[in-house]
């Protein structure tokens, strides 16, 4: 999308039109399913978590203080409603279901995915979120710290130690 | 390792529903009047919920032939009780039969619009009551044209009659916690849907931030 057009439908998004905010929506919405059901490790929660983060962001768009912000204030928002999630299943334990990982596996079954998913499923849910922030979708470790509200130097040496975690758990 | 990640974390298919195609039909479904009508009849369950418990009392005490004495609490998550709930339903328990519901769902009606009129908030819900020794606090959630709001009310005891002081929260409640004579709330921010927290000391009726 182009500059202009991204900066319209941000204005037209702002004035209501959520035809508008849709095409803005189409930027992102893989990242944000994908690092939804990464750091959730279910289908359903993810799908609530983007849902929800869309009907905030639609509600508070007016807010948006920069157009070139939006990526990360979106994401700004969907880690609020993932913290929340992971909140709510640190309140009640018996309800967490089972990572879905052999599902992520079925489309293109390797062993060396299987090995690798295992082992990304055995992190907490803190290093899941930085890793797929900063793998998936790219973030710097400065850009890391502002959406998830934790210093840069944090976010660096957790991201290091969590590929430090996987290396050791595949070798293991 | 990097790609290999990248790999797995690109494989889940995203839900027909949270495709862009459907996004806005989505939003137009949930900015319905629905919605609202959700809402009211929440409220109104929860009126009736109390109703329930308040006949419950009346009748209880009513079997007891001890009508000129009635002591009503309403006890909390955090082991308060609102001392106010009696003087709203004096009218109520003493010229009317117990059994008589309906004016117990008036007399709850006062409580609602009576807490709703101090935050001066619509759908105002009171969700937790602290007591202080001198102030009685109330944090309520209710919203303002559709937007989340939460207040701290502040009511001076042992009477408790008239609100004292307030602090309005722009975001939704999520929960608040006492520490000795502070009171915490933690919030989630309409201005951009993060978690925040204000701590409040709390003293005479009055309300100060804690920075």
């Amino acid at each position: 999308m182009k500059t202009d057009d991204f900066k319209k439908d941000v204005s037209l998004a702002v004035k209501g039109d959520a035809q508008a905010f849709s095409r803005l929506y189409a930027l992102v919405y893989e990242e944000m399913y994908r690092t939804a059901f990464f750091s959730l490790r279910n289908e359903h929660d993810a799908a609530d978590a983007v849902s929800e983060t869309v009907l905030d962001a639609f509600s508070s768009i007016k807010k948006l203080r920069s157009e070139d912000a939006f990526r990360s204030w979106i994401f700004k928002i969907l880690m609020a409603k993932i913290k929340r999630k992971q909140q709510e299943y640190a309140n009640t334990p018996s309800d967490i279901s089972e990572p879905e990982y052999e599902m992520v596996l079925q489309s293109e079954f390797k062993f060396e995915h299987v090995e690798l998913a295992q082992a990304m499923y055995r992190l907490d849910d803190e290093e899941r979120v930085i890793l797929s922030l900063s793998v998936l979708s790219g973030y710097t470790g400065d850009e890391i710290a502002k959406i998830c509200g934790i210093k840069s130097s944090t976010v660096r040496s957790k991201l290091m130690r969590t590929k430090e975690k996987l290396r050791s758990y595949i070798t293991a | 390792m990097s790609e290999k990640i990248k790999d797995i974390l690109q494989m889940p298919e995203v839900p027909d529903d949270l495709k862009p195609g459907n996004i806005a039909e989505f939003i137009e479904k949930n900015r319905s009047p629905k919605n609202k009508i959700k809402l009211v009849i929440s409220v109104v369950s929860a009126a009736a919920a109390v109703c329930l418990v308040f006949s419950a009392v009346l009748v209880h005490n009513r079997s007891k032939n001890n009508l000129t004495v009635l002591t009503v609490k309403e006890t909390y998550t955090n082991g308060t009780s609102d001392r106010k709930t009696q003087n709203y339903f004096d009218g109520a328990y003493e010229e009317g039969a117990a059994e008589d519901c309906a004016e117990e769902v008036e007399g709850n009606g006062n409580v609602l619009s009576g807490i709703s009129a101090d935050a001066g908030f619509e759908n105002a819900e009171v969700k937790e009551l602290f007591d202080f020794g001198e102030t009685l606090c109330k944090v309520v959630q209710g919203n303002t044209s559709e937007v989340y709001q939460t207040a701290v009310l502040a009511y001076l005891l042992p009477s408790a009659d008239e609100l004292t002081d307030r602090i309005v929260l722009d975001g939704q409640f999520i929960k608040s916690e006492r520490d000795g004579s502070k009171l915490s709330i933690v919030y989630i921010s309409n201005d951009d849907s993060t978690e925040k927290k204000i701590v409040l000391n709390v003293g005479e009726g009055k309300l100060t931030e804690e920075k």
